[in-house]
């Protein structure tokens, strides 16, 4: 099963939950919902239909993708890894420090930079960051779990 | 009515008031420059600060904001593809390529000319329909507003980039995804999946965008790979582009004035607003050219009408002082900083208040004039960017865009809902699905059922479209933009 | 020998002595850093606005340096504010402005464990200000007097969406008086229901606060009858519920409160300097110009305000509950 058969299947399953949800509410909370979520089914049906018959040939929509590389799905895959992992350290560290260690160590791991250029472009732009907020604008930045922040209701 | 104006003016030749006014330009070119970070958060976070000033300056520091914002929202559009404010997102349709082609200058130059001409020419609709504010106001009630966000959703779903039917898809997914939280109408928290206070308020719409917009966008440049500037082109010059872009704007007056017209009467709307206003305004030129086709890779037509229609604000303005009622979220603040202040804004305020007015009036003016000097030279500068290989720019904008995602709200798990928008935007990109039209189902989707539920609970009939002049005419508009295109190509097809 | 063992005695006793010296000045010092005050809405609105204006009167009254930073916590119709100040480290230097009609009822239907706050626990600081509720018609429409409305068979309330306090107040205003009821909702604030009321979108709605009473002193809004104890002085000509009639007081009430366990002598300083800043002239020129009318009252009198709404909605509670409990 190719990616994008299973992200068809996926927008698919999406549209069903919403108009299964939906039918727990009354009247008023319902019927747009239900409306437009069979709508989108019953569009994506034929979409995802249609990506059955004839796999696709049509370019992708993205800016400059004339040519993808072979090993899309890894870096794809590796992307979100380092953005999850950037929501750790923010979760953790809080905003200041998950900026600099994010910044520092992905320019290393891209081997963009020596360590000192990396070090010096991720400590200017998280000082930047804390001149203008903190220090010029008074706004609080998160200051991650270890030094007393708190996960915001759920 | 001049006396105040002589008051106004003469309160920004005051130093306090030219540093406030200037400051406040470059707040906004900043905040706007920076996804994820509105003008609306820069207001709120100046509040504060304008405690002490008399009530003309913290006008002048406000208005500075909301005047330059829309240039610095479109600088980061132009040049990395992600809008720095929701009213800039059209830019990067045209603008981004003319960037890739090495035309950045010339990009940076139109766009300040296009929101230079919109913003004026919403000032003359502003004091032009100042006696008729009311009648416009009590003209469009939610039967009104429906029937408009109708017209507006068929435009825009009509003219979708790529393939219409999973345009269709991806707006309706949008709409879906604008439903979530708490129902004014049934009072009931819709789609939680248990989340009895983070999904309250619905998707948080600043960081959606940063999510499907830069967050999206970067992942495609780690993807890529290479620079923004296409290799072997060579970017023109500053000053050359520059003018070149202004003169283009002289080349397309009919966009120039459709555009403006569309930024207005929308931005008039309460609660529509900008995002919306943009989209229309691009849809509606590319429908209106005779080469469609062209739109999309470079054609400054769509770079100017997606800027001049940002001077929604300027309409905006319109309720606010007329009525002493907010016409958008900025003019809203704007009410709470006099209220702050001692006023108490109503339907007296603009005759009680006309030095207020004019403050507001040239204080727009002179924002623009800011952000066309100073944001271009800034802009420029940051032009030098795109030649750099992307490695360097995607840690960098993450980091920034995610901090504006989690600054509008100060919740952490906006920052995750940023991230995993950005996954989702990308698969739909990458498996060609729109996510402009999913942007404006989320935008649109909320506020029509809302306007729909509405008008059924205000007679209690369901027929009160149709019965309501302003409504039915609306009705036989959208009508027409459906059938418009399909005579087309029936007489194409009879002369073939 | 003696002299070592007063040496030891003396030794012992520094502890003690230093850790007495510690925590009594610690006591007599606060607050020694700045202050948090939690205002669970947008910047810019009614609450926001007594927040800046009080806690700037405020610092005069406290110790030299010390300032009171208003921070917005927004969210779920002010219940994320509301739960933020309620797990806030009680040592006086987090405080809030609540608005109690809005969050009571939905911890009486949901329970406080479920709420996520408890306002029993609230150690209260002050009372801000109880503006009644008015009931307004647009001035085009015929509905003038309460006479009228009570001869009507039909009438739409306008309101923000079920759960808000306009919609809380709709009910104990027609349900408590025998008036017809459906809602026309959906509305994002007061500063859409003033153009919308004009339009004619609906037939009456109720509001408390600043924001209608120019309207109603240019002619373009009527109002109909208030729900305070007493008249207002904005409207002299308007009876009252209670004239009418109908033992019903409804207020809104803007009352200050600190994290539950927050040290009385804390809450002391800090109820000091509320109450100080409250009657000082600055301010109160501030609250005058704005045409708003503040009800400084002390800890004792939010406890009461609290306890007086909590019995004025038992009634309803059945009515109310079920609704809330939906979300």
């Amino acid at each position: 099963m190719s990616g994008r058969l299973i992200f068809n299947l996926m927008l698919l399953a999406v549209a069903a939950y919403f108009v299964w949800a939906a039918t727990g509410y009354d009247l008023q909370g319902r019927r747009i919902p239900i409306m437009i979520g069979i709508i989108v089914l019953m569009l994506q049906a034929w979409v995802t239909f249609q990506e059955l018959l004839k796999p696709v040939t049509e370019p992708p929509l993205l800016e400059g993708a004339e040519e993808l590389p072979p090993d899309e799905g890894r870096r794809v895959a590796v992307m979100t890894a380092w953005m999850v992992g950037f929501f750790a350290l923010f979760t953790v560290f809080g905003t200041l420090i998950a900026t600099a260690l994010f910044i520092f160590l992905f320019l290393v791991a891209a081997r963009a930079l020596r360590w000192w250029g990396a070090l010096g472009i991720a400590l200017g732009l998280s000082a930047a960051i804390w001149i203008v907020f903190v220090k010029a604008l008074r706004f609080e930045l998160y200051p991650g779990l270890l030094f007393g922040g708190t996960l915001p209701a759920l | 009515m001049l006396d105040p104006l002589l008051v106004a003016a003469g309160a920004l030749l005051q130093p306090q008031n030219i540093l406030l006014i200037a400051g406040g330009s470059l707040m906004g070119l900043i905040f706007g420059l920076l996804p994820g970070l509105t003008s609306l958060a820069a207001m709120s976070i100046l509040l504060p600060f304008t405690i002490g000033l008399p009530p003309i300056s913290a006008m002048y520091l406000f208005i500075g904001i909301m005047g330059s914002a829309p240039f610095g929202g479109a600088v980061t559009s132009i040049l990395f593809n992600i809008p720095g404010e929701p009213t800039s997102a059209a830019s990067c349709f045209d603008g981004y390529p003319m960037t890739r082609r090495g035309e950045a200058a010339k990009a940076l130059g139109l766009a300040a000319a296009a929101a230079l001409f919109g913003a004026l020419f919403g000032l003359v609709v502003l004091i032009g329909l100042i006696p008729m504010v009311r009648a416009i106001v009590y003209a469009f009630g939610p039967p009104e507003f429906f029937m408009l966000l109708m017209f507006g959703l068929a435009t825009v779903a009509i003219a979708a980039p790529g393939n219409t039917l999973k345009g269709l898809v991806t707006a309706g997914l949008g709409i879906l995804l604008s439903v979530i939280g708490y129902d004014p109408i049934t009072g009931v928290l819709r789609f939680g999946f248990g989340s009895a206070n983070y999904l309250w308020d619905g998707i948080n719409l600043p960081a959606f965008f940063v999510g499907v917009f830069a967050v999206g966008e970067v992942i495609g440049y780690y993807v890529t790979g290479g620079t923004i500037m296409r290799a072997g082109v060579k970017m023109q010059g500053v000053w050359r582009g520059t003018i070149e872009g202004f003169r283009e704007l002289f080349r397309h007056v009919r966009v120039t004035i459709q555009g403006s017209v569309v930024g207005s009467i929308i931005g008039i709307l309460p609660g529509v607003g900008g995002t919306v206003s943009n989209f229309l305004s691009y849809t509606l030129a590319m429908q209106t050219s005779k080469h469609p086709e062209t739109f999309g890779k470079g054609n400054p037509e769509g770079l100017i009408a997606a800027m001049t229609a940002t001077n929604e604000d300027t309409g905006a303005l319109l309720p606010t002082v007329a009525f002493g009622i907010p016409g958008s979220a900025a003019t809203a603040l704007l009410l709470g900083a006099l209220t702050l202040h001692g006023f108490n804004p109503g339907p007296l305020f603009i005759t009680e208040h006309m030095d207020i007015v004019w403050a507001l009036i040239l204080g727009l003016l002179i924002a623009n004039v800011v952000a066309i000097t100073v944001g271009l030279a800034g802009a420029n500068m940051l032009a030098k960017l795109t030649t750099l290989d992307v490695k360097f720019l995607v840690p960098t904008i993450l980091a920034i865009s995610l901090l504006g995602a989690y600054a509008d709200r100060e919740n952490l798990w906006d920052v995750a809902l940023a991230i995993a928008s950005g996954v989702l935007a990308y698969g739909l990109t990458r498996f060609g699905f729109p996510i402009v039209t999913l942007v404006i189902g989320f935008v649109m989707g909320r506020i029509a059922e809302r306007a729909f539920s509405q008008s059924l609970q205000m007679e209690l009939d369901p027929l009160i479209f149709f019965k309501r002049p302003v409504s039915l005419a609306l009705f036989a508009m959208i009508v027409i933009v459906f059938l418009v295109p399909l005579v087309r190509r029936l007489m194409a097809r009879r002369r073939a | 020998m003696r002299k070592l063992r007063v040496a030891c005695a003396a030794f012992a006793a520094m502890p003690a002595l230093v850790l007495g010296l510690l925590t009594g000045e610690a006591r007599a010092a606060f607050p020694e850093k700045d202050i948090i005050w939690i205002v669970p809405y947008a910047a810019g609105g009614g609450f926001d606005a007594w927040s800046r204006q009080i806690g700037a009167a405020m610092q005069k009254y406290l110790p030299k340096g010390i300032t009171v930073q208003v921070r917005n916590v927004t969210g779920a119709g002010g219940r994320t504010g509301a739960i933020a100040l309620y797990r806030a480290k009680p040592d006086g230097y987090t405080i809030g402005l609540l608005d109690v009609a809005g969050l009571l009822p939905y911890q009486k239907a949901v329970s406080a464990d479920k709420a996520g706050y408890d306002l029993e626990k609230f150690v209260w600081v002050g009372r801000v200000a109880t503006e009644p509720w008015v009931v307004l018609a647009s001035a085009k429409s015929p509905i003038k007097t309460f006479a009228d409305l009570k001869a009507r068979k039909d009438l739409s309330w306008g309101i923000e969406g079920p759960g808000s306090t306009k919609w809380l107040f709709s009910i104990i205003e027609a349900r408590g008086m025998g008036l017809p009821m459906r809602f026309v909702s959906g509305y994002g604030g007061t500063g859409e229901m003033i153009p919308a009321s004009l339009r004619g979108d609906f037939d009456i709605w109720t509001n408390a606060g600043p924001a209608h009473i120019p309207y109603v002193k240019s002619g373009e809004l009527t109002a109909i009858f208030q729900l305070g104890a007493t008249r207002m002085a904005a409207f002299k000509d308007v009876p009252t519920a209670k004239e009418l009639g109908f033992d019903m007081v409804g207020e809104i009430l803007r009352l200050v409160a600190a994290p539950p366990g927050t040290p009385p002598d804390v809450v002391k300083t800090l109820e000091g300097a509320f109450l100080k800043a409250m009657n000082d002239p600055d301010f109160k020129a501030w609250v005058e110009k704005s045409q708003q009318e503040a009800n400084p009252g002390d800890q004792k009198a939010a406890t009461e305000a609290t306890a007086n709404f909590s019995r004025l909605i038992e009634k309803h509670m059945s009515e109310i509950g079920e609704v809330l409990r939906k979300q």
